[in-house]
Formats: C-alpha cells, sequence, structure tokens
C-alpha cells in the first residue's frame, strides 16, 4: 500500500483530501486540465520515486511531465489531453508489477518506465500479457535485447555499450589490463555489463586480472577491494558502479597512490561523481549516450524548459526519458489505438530525438551514438576525435 | 388612456429602492469591512504561522549549527584531547542526533581528518580517511567565504531521505555534517496538525522538499510554476489568491532565514475564508428580513401618504375637466396643505390664465381671421416652401377651399399658372430666404377657377423651432380696377391734356419735373426739347419774357411758384394777344409740391364781348324809345277815342233824333269797338308802365289777395259752379302789391274762363317746393294746352282760340310783372282736356325772410 502512497494518482487524491491545492500543480503539469470533451490518452510513468535510487526516478518523472505538459500546451493528441498516471515501483521488483498491473488497470495506452533494468525485466511478462507498450528511457539490461514484445526502449542495450567500453579502452586508450567491478544491487545491468566488457575487452586483447561483484554496505571495505585489486596491477579499472560508488572507488585508488585509469558507465555519470570524488575521478573516462554540451537545438531548447521548470538542468535518465515520452506521444498522434501502438512505434522511421534520430529496431531496441568522455578540471570533457560519437561495432 | 405609474406605486417603489439601497449599502459595507477584516486575520494568522515555521526550522538548523560551533571549540586544542578523543565526540554527536548521517572534520584541502557516520553507511568508516572533498561546492564557498554554508537539499543516497550538508569552517579545519531533514518534518507537521491547509517547504529553487503526505522523502516536485512560489523566487513573500484549474487559493510564503527555503501555507479560498461565507447567510438573512420589513412599511407610508393625496387628485381631475371650484378640505400634513394651498391658488391662476388664453385665442383668432387679407402659413422643407399649417377664414372665404383642401397644398400651387410664373414665385421665395421678407403681387387660382389678384407680403418666421412663412395675401382687386380706371383717366386727361385750346403748365417741385401741353409751346412759342433742359425758374423766365413789358403779372409770376393761393389774371402778351391765366397750388397730401398754370387765349372772346355790349346798349336805348312811342300812343289814342265815345253816346242818348233801326244798330256797334279799343289802350298802357312805374315794396298776404279775388269773381264762380280751393297757408310775399294781384287775379280769371266749360270745373291754388324754390301755381281742370304752345300762351296779344275772351295782354302783363319781381312763369298741361297749371316763382328778396323785414 505505501507504494500507492508514492503513485501520482494517490498523490493527487491524497493532496485532495489534504486541502486540493497541490493537485491544481499535478493536474497542471501533466495537462490533464481543461480536457472535457473528448477522454484523455492515459499513459503511466514508473519509477522508482523514494530511497536511495529516487533521484534519478524523479529525474525521469520531470522529464516525462515536461513532455507531457508540452504536448497538452499543443493541444494533446488529436485534441485529447494527456493524462500521467504516475507510479512508484520503490525500487522493488514485486512492487513494480504491482504497479505496472495497477496502471493497466487504470487503462492507460502505454507506459514511460522503469528507469531501472530490474524493475523492467520484472514487469516485461504483465506488459506482454496485457499487450501494453512499454517505454524505458534507460532500462539497458541485455535480458530484453532482441525480443519481439511490448517493451521498448530509447537506450541501448548495455552489451553494445560494455562492448563499446571495451573496444574503446583497448583501441583508443591502449589499455590491456582491466579489473572489474560492478555493483549487485543493479544485477540486471551490471553483471551483462561486466560480462560482455569482459568478453570484448578479451576479444580485442585484454586480459581482465579480476572481476569483483559489491554490494554496498557498512561493512563493505573499498579501501580493501580496491587495495587487493591494486595488487593484480591493472592499469585499468571499469566501475559498474553508482557514481556515489564510483566516486568511492576513485577515492580509495587515489589514496593508494596507483595510477589505474577508472572507467565507468553512463549510470555514474553524474555531477555527484565529480563532487564526491574530487580530485581521484580526474581523468576518469565515461561513455555518455547524452552529450551534455550538445549544440543542437532541440537539446539546448529541451534543457532550458527544463532548467526553467525544476530549476535545476537535466542529466542522462531526464534526457532519455523525454526522449521516451516524446516518441510515444509522436506514435500517438499518428495512431491513437492502442492495439495498433506497437507497430505504429516500429514504423517511425523518422523521429528526431533531442540529440539525433531515434528509430527502433524490430525488437523495439535502439542503437545510440556513444560521446566518450573524460572527467577534467571538475566537469565531462568530451574528447574532440569523437565529436560526431563514438560508433560501437554491435 | 395614461401611461403614467400612479404616486402610490411609485412612492412604494422609491421608498423600497431607497430601503434597499441603504440596506444594500450599509450591508455591503458592513459585509465587505468584517469580511475584509476576517481575510485580513486569516492572511495575519498564515503569515504568523509561515514565519513560525521558518523561525523554527531556522532554530533547528541554528541548532546544528551551533551544535557544530562547539564542535569547533572543543576540536580547537586537538592536540590536548587526542584523535581518538574526537573520532569519539564526532562518534558521541551522532549517536544523540538521529538526524545525522555523517560528520567530517576536513583540512584545508578538504580531505577528511576525523569523521563519524551513521550505521546504515555503505562502506566501512576507515574508507573515508583522506576522503578527498574539495571539490564538493558546500566545502569550497564555506573555506571561500568562510562562513557556515548550508548546501542543496538532497536525497541521501545512504538514507534515501532528503538530506542537507553544513560546511562550518573553522581556524584549521572544516566541519562538513550531512544530516537528513526528518526533525524538520515533524515540526512542519506541527504546524500542519490541526490546520485545513497544506504545508509546503520548497528550496531555493522552489522545488518541494516536504509534503504532508509524504514523510519519507517529499516528491521533489517542482512548484517553480505556481504564482506565489514564482513570487517567492523573486522575494516577494506574502500572501496572494491564486488559481489553478478553476480552484481558487490563498498562498501564504516567506523565507527560512538561514537556507533561503520558501515556506508555503497553502489553502483553498473556500477553507481559508469560510468564516466570511459563515457571515455570508447572517448577512442574507438579515438583509432579507430589513428588506421585507421595509416592503411592509412602504407599502403602510405610502397608503398612508397617497391617503392624504385623494383630495388633491379629485381636484386635479376637476382642474384637468377645467372644473376649478373644487373646494380642497385643509390637509393633514403641512406639506401636503401647503400643496393644497399651492393647488388654489393655481387653480385660480389657471382659471384666471384660461380666460386670459381664450380672449388671447379669440382676439388672435379675430385678428387672425377679422381682416380682410389671406393668411397662409407654410412651412420649408428642403429650402423649398412646403404645404401650409395653417391658413385664416378669410383665406378659405376668398379661396373657397376649406382648411383641410388647403392644408396639403403649396402657396406655388396655388399661384403657378405657367412655368414663368413658377420661375417668378421661385425668385421671390429665394429672396425671402434670404431677406427675410418679400412683398409682390400674384395672382392666385380659386377653387372656382377664378384668377385673384393679390399682394402677397411674406416674412420667414419660427414656429416651434422650424423655419415657416408667413404669408399675408392682400385682394388688390379694386386696386387694380382703380389703377385700370386711372390709367384710362390718365389716357383721357393726357388726351384733354395734349388736346384743349387752353396752355397747360405744370411745375412739380417735388419731382422737379415741367409738363406742358402742345397747346403751351405753341402759345408760347417753345419746343419740347426746349421745355427738358429748362430748369423751373427758366420757364417762368420765359413767360415772363413773352409778357406786355408793363405787364404787371410778371412781377408776381415767379412768387406764384411757391404760393398755396389761387390766382386768375387777364394778361396781355407782347404781341398783344390778351390771356386769361389761372394758377393754382399743385398739392400732395394738402403740402404744395408745385404749380399749375393754365392760359387762355381770350382775344377773340374779349372782341365779341365788346361786341355785345356796344349791341345790347343799343337795344336798350330801342327798348326805351319803343316804351316811350307805345305809352305815348296809347295815351294820345286814348283822347279821340274817349271823344268818338262820348259823341255816340250822346246821339243814341238824344232822344230827339229817331234813328233808323240800322244807324242805331251801327251806333252800338262803334260803341262796343270803342268800348274794346279803350280796354286794349288801357291794358297796353298798364303794360307800358309796368317795369317804368314801380310801387313801393310791401309785404303782402296772399291768402288776403286771393280772398279779395274770390269776392270780385264770386259770381262767377257761383255761376259756373266751380270748385275753387287755396292752400291754408301761403308765404308772406313782399314786393308790388298792385302787380302781384294783377298777377293772380288774371290767373284765376283765366283759369275760370278756360275751365268753366268743364262739368266740375275745380280751380286750386297753392305752393310747392321745387329745387329749393317755392312755386306758387294755379290749377285747373279745363281745356288744358298743347305743350307746343307753352310760350306761345304768354305771348303779347297771342290767344290760342280766336273766340276765346280777352284782349290776349293778360298772360303778357303777368309774365312781365312776375319777371320785375325777378321771378320766372310757365305753364305745365299734359294735354288738351287735363287742365294746365300756371307756376311761378319770385326772387329771393321777394319773400320775407324774417319777422324785422315783414314789421318793417
Amino acid at each position: 500500500m505505501k507504494a500507492g502512497l508514492y503513485s501520482y494518482a494517490v498523490c493527487i487524491k491524497s493532496v485532495m483530501r489534504a486541502a486540493g491545492i497541490i493537485s491544481v500543480v499535478f493536474l497542471c503539469l501533466a495537462g490533464s486540465c481543461g480536457c472535457r470533451k473528448k477522454d484523455p490518452v492515459k499513459i503511466g510513468f514508473v519509477a522508482c520515486l523514494s530511497g536511495k535510487l529516487t533521484d534519478r526516478g524523479y529525474s525521469g518523472r520531470n522529464a516525462v511531465l515536461l513532455a507531457v505538459e508540452q504536448c497538452n500546451a499543443r493541444g494533446g493528441i488529436n485534441g485529447r489531453k494527456i493524462t500521467l498516471l504516475i507510479k512508484n515501483d520503490l525500487g522493488d521488483p514485486e512492487t513494480a508489477r504491482k504497479v505496472v498491473l495497477e496502471l493497466i488497470d487504470e487503462g492507460v495506452t502505454a507506459i514511460v518506465g522503469h528507469m531501472t533494468s530490474a524493475m523492467s525485466v520484472a514487469s516485461l511478462s504483465l506488459i506482454n500479457t496485457y499487450e501494453t507498450v512499454m517505454i524505458s528511457p534507460t532500462s539497458a539490461t541485455n535480458e530484453l535485447y532482441n525480443k519481439d514484445d511490448y517493451f521498448f526502449r530509447v537506450y541501448p542495450d548495455v552489451s553494445i555499450v560494455a562492448a563499446a567500453l571495451a573496444c574503446f579502452a583497448a583501441h583508443e586508450l591502449h589499455l590491456t589490463r582491466a579489473a572489474v567491478i560492478y555493483d549487485l544491487n543493479n544485477r540486471a545491468y551490471t553483471e551483462t555489463a561486466s560480462r560482455v566488457f569482459c568478453e570484448e575487452f578479451k576479444k580485442q586483447g585484454g586480459t581482465i586480472v579480476d572481476t569483483l561483484a559489491v554490494t554496498s554496505s557498512p561493512t563493505v571495505s573499498f579501501h580493501e577491494i580496491i587495495h587487493n585489486l591494486a595488487g593484480k596491477e591493472p592499469d585499468c579499472l571499469v566501475a559498474y558502479t553508482n557514481e556515489m560508488d564510483t566516486a568511492t572507488i576513485c577515492q580509495q585508488i587515489r589514496k593508494i597512490g596507483k595510477n589505474i585509469q577508472v572507467l565507468s558507465s553512463d549510470w555514474a555519470a553524474s555531477a555527484e561523481l565529480i563532487q564526491y570524488g574530487g580530485e581521484a575521478v580526474e581523468g576518469t573516462v565515461l561513455l555518455h549516450t547524452i552529450r551534455n554540451d550538445s549544440r543542437e537545438p532541440k537539446f539546448v531548447q529541451f534543457r532550458q524548459d527544463y532548467f526553467d521548470t525544476f530549476g535545476v538542468y537535466p542529466g542522462v535518465r531526464a534526457s532519455h526519458a523525454y526522449d521516451a515520452a516524446s516518441i510515444l506521444i509522436r506514435a500517438l498522434r499518428e495512431n491513437d489505438n492502442p492495439a495498433e501502438l506497437k507497430q505504429t512505434l516500429l514504423s517511425i522511421k523518422d523521429f528526431e530525438g533531442i540529440q539525433g534520430k531515434i528509430q527502433f529496431d524490430e525488437y523495439g531496441d535502439i542503437i545510440r551514438t556513444l560521446y566518450p568522455a573524460r572527467i577534467k578540471n571538475k566537469t565531462f570533457k568530451y574528447m574532440d576525435k569523437y565529436e560526431h560519437g563514438y560508433q560501437p561495432q554491435k | 388612456m395614461s401611461t403614467a405609474t400612479s404616486l402610490r406605486n411609485s412612492f412604494f417603489w422609491y421608498f423600497t429602492i431607497s430601503s434597499f439601497l441603504l440596506i444594500g449599502v450599509i450591508g455591503f459595507l458592513s459585509y465587505f469591512n468584517i469580511s475584509g477584516r476576517i481575510r485580513e486575520n486569516v492572511e495575519l494568522k498564515n503569515n504568523l504561522l509561515a514565519h513560525s515555521l521558518a523561525n523554527d526550522i531556522s532554530s533547528e538548523l541554528s541548532a546544528t549549527l551551533n551544535q557544530l560551533t562547539q564542535l569547533d571549540r572543543i576540536i580547537h586544542n586537538r592536540a590536548i584531547i587526542g584523535i581518538s578523543s574526537i573520532n569519539a565526540l564526532l562518534d558521541t554527536i551522532l549517536a544523540h542526533s538521529p538526524s545525522y548521517e555523517s560528520l567530517f572534520i576536513l583540512n584545508q584541502s578538504g580531505k577528511v581528518e576525523y569523521l563519524s557516520l551513521c550505521e546504515n553507511q555503505k562502506s566501512k568508516k576507515t574508507d573515508f580517511i583522506d576522503f578527498d572533498f574539495s571539490y564538493l561546492p558546500v566545502f569550497k564557498d564555506a573555506v571561500d567565504k568562510k562562513t557556515p554554508v548550508w548546501s542543496d537539499v538532497f536525497i541521501s543516497v545512504v538514507t534515501g531521505k532528503l538530506s542537507l550538508s553544513l560546511a562550518l569552517p573553522c581556524d584549521q579545519d572544516v566541519i562538513l555534517a550531512t544530516f537528513n531533514l526528518t526533525h524538520i518534518d515533524s515540526l512542519i507537521e506541527k504546524i500542519q496538525s490541526g490546520n485545513d491547509m497544506v504545508t509546503l517547504l520548497l528550496d531555493n529553487n522552489g522545488i518541494m522538499l516536504y509534503h504532508p503526505e509524504e514523510t519519507e522523502a517529499g516528491q521533489k516536485i517542482s512548484m517553480r510554476t505556481l504564482p506565489p512560489v514564482q513570487d517567492a523566487l523573486r522575494k516577494n513573500f506574502g500572501t496572494q489568491l491564486f488559481a489553478m484549474n478553476g480552484l481558487r487559493c490563498v498562498g501564504t510564503t516567506t523565507q527560512v532565514p538561514l537556507t533561503n527555503w520558501i515556506i508555503l501555507l497553502a489553502q483553498t479560498e473556500k477553507n481559508a475564508y469560510a468564516p466570511v461565507e459563515r457571515l455570508k447567510p447572517i448577512f442574507f438573512i438579515t438583509a432579507g428580513l430589513a428588506v421585507l420589513l421595509s416592503l411592509l412599511l412602504a407599502q403602510v407610508l405610502s397608503r398612508r401618504v397617497t391617503s392624504s393625496l385623494a383630495h388633491l387628485r379629485i381636484a386635479a381631475s376637476e382642474a384637468s375637466d377645467a372644473r376649478y371650484s373644487v373646494t380642497i378640505p385643509p390637509q393633514k400634513y403641512s406639506e401636503l396643505e401647503e400643496l393644497a394651498k399651492g393647488f388654489r391658488i393655481m387653480n385660480k391662476a389657471i382659471e384666471e390664465r384660461e380666460r386670459l388664453l381664450r380672449q388671447s385665442r379669440e382676439h388672435y383668432l379675430t385678428l387672425f381671421n377679422g381682416g380682410c387679407d389671406a393668411i397662409f402659413v407654410a412651412e420649408i422643407n428642403n429650402n423649398q416652401q412646403g404645404i401650409f399649417i395653417e391658413v385664416n377664414q378669410v383665406a378659405c372665404q376668398k379661396l373657397g377651399y376649406t382648411a383641410d383642401e388647403l392644408y396639403d397644398m403649396t402657396l406655388t400651387e396655388l399661384c403657378a399658372a405657367s412655368p414663368e410664373e413658377q420661375e417668378r414665385l421661385d425668385l421671390f421665395h429665394h429672396y425671402l430666404l434670404s431677406k427675410g421678407s418679400v412683398l409682390y403681387e400674384a395672382s392666385i387660382i380659386a377653387k372656382d377657377n377664378t384668377l385673384i389678384p393679390v399682394e402677397i407680403h411674406s416674412h420667414l418666421i419660427t414656429i416651434y423651432g422650424n423655419r415657416a412663412v408667413l404669408s399675408v395675401a392682400r385682394d388688390i382687386t379694386q386696386r387694380k380696377l382703380a389703377e385700370q380706371a386711372l390709367v384710362e383717366s390718365l389716357s383721357v386727361l393726357e388726351a384733354i391734356f395734349n388736346s384743349t385750346a387752353d396752355a397747360i403748365l405744370v411745375l412739380d417741385t417735388d419731382t422737379d419735373t415741367i409738363h406742358a401741353n402742345p397747346s403751351f409751346t405753341a402759345m408760347f412759342g417753345c419746343s419740347d426739347l426746349q421745355l427738358d433742359t429748362l430748369t423751373h425758374n427758366d420757364i417762368l423766365m420765359m413767360i415772363s419774357s413773352k409778357l406786355h413789358p408793363e405787364e404787371p403779372y410778371r412781377n408776381t409770376l415767379i412768387q406764384l411758384l411757391n404760393s398755396t393761393n389761387e390766382c386768375r389774371n387777364s394778361i396781355t402778351l407782347a404781341d398783344g394777344r390778351s390771356l386769361e391765366a389761372f394758377s393754382s397750388p399743385l398739392m400732395r397730401n394738402t403740402i404744395p409740391c408745385g404749380r399749375v398754370w393754365s392760359f387762355r387765349d381770350t382775344t377773340e372772346r374779349t372782341r365779341y364781348a365788346q361786341e355785345r355790349e356796344e349791341l345790347i346798349a343799343q337795344l336798350e336805348q330801342q327798348n326805351i324809345e319803343l316804351e316811350q312811342f307805345t305809352y305815348t300812343v296809347s295815351h294820345d289814342l286814348k283822347s279821340p277815342l274817349i271823344t268818338i265815345e262820348g259823341f255816340l253816346k250822346v246821339i243814341k242818348a238824344d232822344k230827339s233824333i229817331t234813328l233808323p233801326p240800322k244807324v242805331s244798330d251801327f251806333i252800338d256797334r262803334m260803341l262796343n269797338a270803342a268800348g274794346t279799343m279803350q280796354t286794349l289802350l288801357h291794358n297796353l298802357l298798364h303794360l307800358a308802365k309796368i317795369g317804368r312805374i314801380n310801387a313801393k315794396p310791401e309785404c303782402i298776404s296772399v291768402k288776403n289777395i286771393l280772398n279779395d279775388i274770390i269776392n270780385l269773381h264770386e259770381h262767377r264762380i257761383k255761376e259756373n259752379n266751380i270748385s275753387l280751393t287755396f292752400d291754408d297757408s301761403f308765404p308772406i310775399i313782399f314786393g308790388d302789391k298792385d302787380r302781384l294781384f294783377e298777377v293772380f287775379l288774371n290767373l284765376i280769371d283765366n283759369a275760370i274762363k278756360f275751365s268753366r266749360s268743364m262739368p266740375s270745373p275745380a280751380i286750386h291754388i297753392g305752393t310747392r317746393q321745387d329745387s329749393g324754390q317755392c312755386v306758387f301755381f294755379v290749377r285747373d281742370n279745363g281745356i288744358g294746352i298743347d305743350m307746343k304752345y307753352r310760350d306761345k300762351v304768354f305771348g303779347l296779344f297771342d290767344k290760342l282760340s280766336v273766340s276765346s275772351e280777352g284782349t290776349g295782354i293778360g298772360l303778357a302783363i303777368v309774365k312781365r310783372v312776375i319777371e320785375h319781381h325777378g321771378g320766372h312763369i310757365w305753364v305745365e298741361s299734359e294735354g288738351p282736356g287735363t287742365g294746365c297749371t300756371f307756376c311761378f316763382t319770385l326772387s329771393d328778396d321777394a319773400f320775407v325772410q324774417n319777422e324785422e323785414k315783414y314789421n318793417a
């Protein structure tokens, strides 16, 4: 029941019950106001909106809210406003399934979410059973790759990104000995990522000195872990961990005085990585799916709109969530029949995302350009050589 | 049917409306005043609550700050207390402050020197020794500013709660504490409880940090688009109404001093101003009751007041029917009594004014209709004369139309018969429009198509603000006829002037003109051209130059020009012609303006007069001589005749002589002839004496004369059975008594002579007035005379019948006596057998005009 309180719909009810004021804000943001003549198009959003992973959920929610609000401001979908129903999956698979079922019961046309791979995997059977399209902004797990189902995503499959990172480490950074640390709390993503990286890195002639799965807890000492790994003389350490853990790993590497190149994923690519990593994260290399310094008009506009609405600039997750909501809206504009939504999405070949074209393959997966970045002087510096992106081989 | 509202209803409604307005104004003013105060109180309360909460939060944060400041003082002498003691101290703080997540003491480079972590940290405490926090913005700001710096609120990856970092710069270190905001949540919940409002805690970007239903981490929803938040972000705090999605809300914002967070207390307007809403039914019920009361009061008052007006109403109604004698009783209310008083005065005034108005109207109608001029008033449409709007009776009578028929006509229709006439009338109309009035002549066509010449005097007038034309048309038929006659007279006069033998000169000083007829130019030998160039003095000088040099008239000629006297003179021209000059002043309105002279050539007449005088003188001389001859003959013949008669009588009387019968017969015949001849001579002598031998005139009574004559002829009258009558009275006459006796005697004798043969002879003597003259007449019913002999009867020896008696001298003597008395005699008869009447008059001197003369 607690999870329900975090859902958008419940939130509205609770606020209405309290004073009937916050609903105004939500309704406005959700764009559900003013549509009286035609039934609204219900779209669900599901993500973790509480707990330690809350930030990514909020980012996704805000971006989807923005996309929906902009759509409603432009008249909605063929005159029908969009009502966004927001659910909190609490980062728990059971809760995720439960709230997805609630959304389906409430008659959503499609769902944007989840923001983590594990939750997407948990909901997959439900959306396939009820033939409800789900578009995930950031689910990268390979478990959802190349499957003819109702799951779509605007984030590349982890195997592709991991392979790309391995290729990039081997060929561009000329690294040969890699140690891999991955977070078991996001196993659906990190296990595949570390495995594919290792395989690809080896394939590219590299050596994996160690692969270590970690789970954050007061008893875990990153210092000891790094110290041990360093003893195996890697020239790089690949961290499939969140930004705080990555920052800690970098700090520990710095503390032991080893010159180990840290490589990480989009998952850690946030300001907090730099803030908490300090000088230790300088030189860390990441493969970004979104270029924060992009001058593409759509991205610049989105970035400004997001800032105007929420007071902060959007991160990677917000950007992907915006793309996911936008392509869903585009598909519904072309055909708002939920039964044909999957085919409509697959048929879209010319959708311009905020950074380049987004085109689903037959399984609802996409290939994205990756932008290698190195942390330098407290910011992500995109490598000039890959100004137009680093295109990994599938 | 009057559409006016009744006073009672009006009074009722005015009172009701006034009451409504009064109640409404007072009610609404009270309502708005009270509701305004309630609103102010609500806003004040919300402000107080918001500030209280802000202060509470601030105090809570300050407590943390104070705690860390105390910590700073303790660790200031770290060499004394030892590293382990510091760590222990940090752990103690964390143990007693559940909201703390971590507590770091960093050196100036941002490296961790001491730390304490909460229980559920993700890694071992030792991992964080020498941890580099130099990139944390809060650290950097604290070092740079050397003041405590609060970080933005973030969701802790350790606890998943909204957390906050505080960097407190010390002498050597920077204390970095991270703690969650759960303790602040409790503060908000405390405020929240018991209030039907939402309390939101927003960070300085407008992102929601606390929501009443979200005790764990809030939704981190952006509230930046909410109007009160927008204002708060611009540092405008306070209470304001805002509408979202049709729901009106009241929001109060304030700022948390230390962190610049925003507190938003929000509630629906309905809830916020519920006291105002509760006030509404009270207000409306009270207002409704007041309105009902005022309606009732209005009804009662209107009845009371209007009942007092009943008499006035009746009086007004009577007055409207022109009955002003209604008595209005004294009124109960002073105002109504004043009104009644005024009404009475007004009634009298109206009555008087109506009378005056009627008089005035009658006067006006008399004036309007009473003259002999037709009056038309026509409207003006588009500067053209329109139809008549008023006509007088004279117009109707003259034209034969009814007023209604005329009201559909225009003056042009009445006058214009031809396009030329129409054009002429248009010109007059334009003149009228430009000058304001116009006088012209025209002909009006009456209904029976007779043309009436009229003189029209039109004026522009204004009636009821509209321009109109007042036209007065005067029938000038008589004037036209007079003009015609005048023209004809003038032409006759001119013909006379030009054809008369008399020379006529007219000098008109008014017009400075000279009129002279052809006779004048012929008489004075001047041409028309000369006359045209001469002045009045010149022409008088010219006339005087033609006069005889010694003629006195030439001196007065010029003086006469300006004289007002008439003057008649006989003058002589230098060429010997005699002229009779007559001059009279030329008058115009009794004022002399020149002079008229007429000159008649009397040269021939003067000559003829002289010749006649000479002839008369000769005839008179011859008459005298003839009368003397007659007298002489008569007188001289009388003596031998007496001798003859005497001797004859001696012969006859001589008895001694016997005369044969035949001789005796001859002697008788000779005696008769001698007697006849003697009578004849006597009469002739008598006739000759008339005019030569005049007796002294005396007053004579005609009646006495007549009585004497009747006595004289009594025998004859009776013998002939003649009825002789005369008037009862006759005027006393003054003259020769014997002669006048002779007149009446002869006339009566004559009447007896010629009427005695009639079956009933009758003679009447009397007087009659004829042309102011007293005519004496002697009328008989005798044989009468043919009037062709009316002059012959008065001739000497003229007898109409040879067989008649008399010598034929009697009527000649009568005529002579009458003429000698300045009278005239004539005979009147309707023919033979009808009788005749001899009439005569006497001169005025022959009548006694007064007693004095009579007495004399």
